[in-house]
């Protein structure tokens, strides 16, 4: 690191947690972050600020005057701008230390387990089914650690996987993949900081992640943003699941 | 018996297991109304579709249903 990285990064190189040598690990790491909305935004920027060395951003989508009320990596200006261009500028004007790859296109499980090859964790900060269950596919197939993140009208939801691990869960275990819509924000809406709440808790387990090793697996964390409460609920694999047992 | 729904207690009849009280729930005229997809929680453990019928209800049992979230 050089001077100016030094002072940059002093306020987690105090951390003992983290010193140099963490804060060079940081430096060194390389996270896929998939969907640069509202949980992607603060996702994106905080990993950056903290100097992540490399941040792969996958979207297809463009920035919308309704993105904004919560997406605090676009901006105004950035309206019909790609999302992944849009974030890419902001994440460089915070840091350049940070290498920005951006993939602006919808990815098949395949093509997602290729760009994850290179990648150390992957965190989906999608909106979609049917992207989380090609995440899911791609991580299990690569064994890459990864956290998955959600966020409704009033609720979230975090759930980290990491397929390496024996006893790990997969997102299929949760869910069954049949083609349901679930909820989405465009009909239920969302409250602008709960995409904070979660985003940033995702980041943080980002950050522990590529620090320390191994997640802590079989979890999922909820958060009620009308009274402010936190709910862990045990997950454990699903003995004949089509995804991650066989 | 008594048991807590999503984080309200409520009065149901007595299920044998967790298949008849969602049977239950789908019937016409049910005033608990159940989503079309969900995962179900109970006392704090996920449980998997396959163990509905083999899972007891019991009195004071917290039970979640989560309906899958898409938004980000």
């Amino acid at each position: 690191m050089n001077d100016e990285q030094l002072l940059r990064y002093s306020r987690h190189i105090l951390l003992p947690e983290i010193d140099i040598v963490g804060q060079q690990k940081l430096l060194a790491s390389h996270v896929a972050i998939v969907g640069l909305g509202g949980l992607g935004s603060p996702v994106a920027m905080y990993l950056a600020a903290a100097g992540v060395g490399q941040l792969s951003l996958f979207d297809f989508d463009v920035v919308e005057l309704s993105n904004l009320q919560r997406q605090i990596a676009h901006r105004f200006s950035s309206i019909g701008k790609a999302k992944v261009s849009s974030a890419a500028a902001t994440i460089r004007d915070l840091n350049a230390d940070v290498q920005v790859h951006e993939i602006n296109a919808s990815l098949s499980a395949e093509s997602f387990a290729e760009h994850f090859a290179a990648v150390d964790l992957v965190l989906d900060c999608t909106d979609r089914f049917s992207s989380r269950f090609a995440i899911n596919q791609a991580c299990v197939k690569t064994k890459k650690p990864w956290v998955s993140a959600s966020a409704i009208a009033m609720d979230g939801q975090l759930l980290a996987f990491d397929p390496a691990q024996e006893d790990s869960p997969c997102y299929a275990c949760l869910y069954d993949d049949d083609g349901d819509e679930g909820r989405r924000c465009a009909e239920e809406g969302v409250l602008s900081p709960l995409l904070g709440v979660i985003g940033s808790m995702q980041a943080l387990m980002a950050l522990r992640s590529l620090l320390e090793g191994p997640l802590a697996v079989g979890e999922m964390k909820r958060f009620d943003a009308r009274d402010l409460n936190w709910q862990s609920l045990r997950l454990p694999k699903k003995a004949d699941c089509s995804v991650c047992s066989v | 018996m008594n048991i807590t729904l999503n984080g309200k207690n409520i009065e149901i009849a007595q299920y044998n297991t967790l298949n008849d009280f969602f049977s239950s729930l789908k019937e016409e005229g049910s005033a608990l109304q159940v989503p079309k997809q969900f995962a179900v929680a109970l006392n704090g453990n996920f449980v998997p579709r396959e163990q509905y019928d083999k899972s007891s209800l019991q009195e004071g049992d917290e039970l979640e249903l989560l309906v899958p979230m898409q938004g980000g």
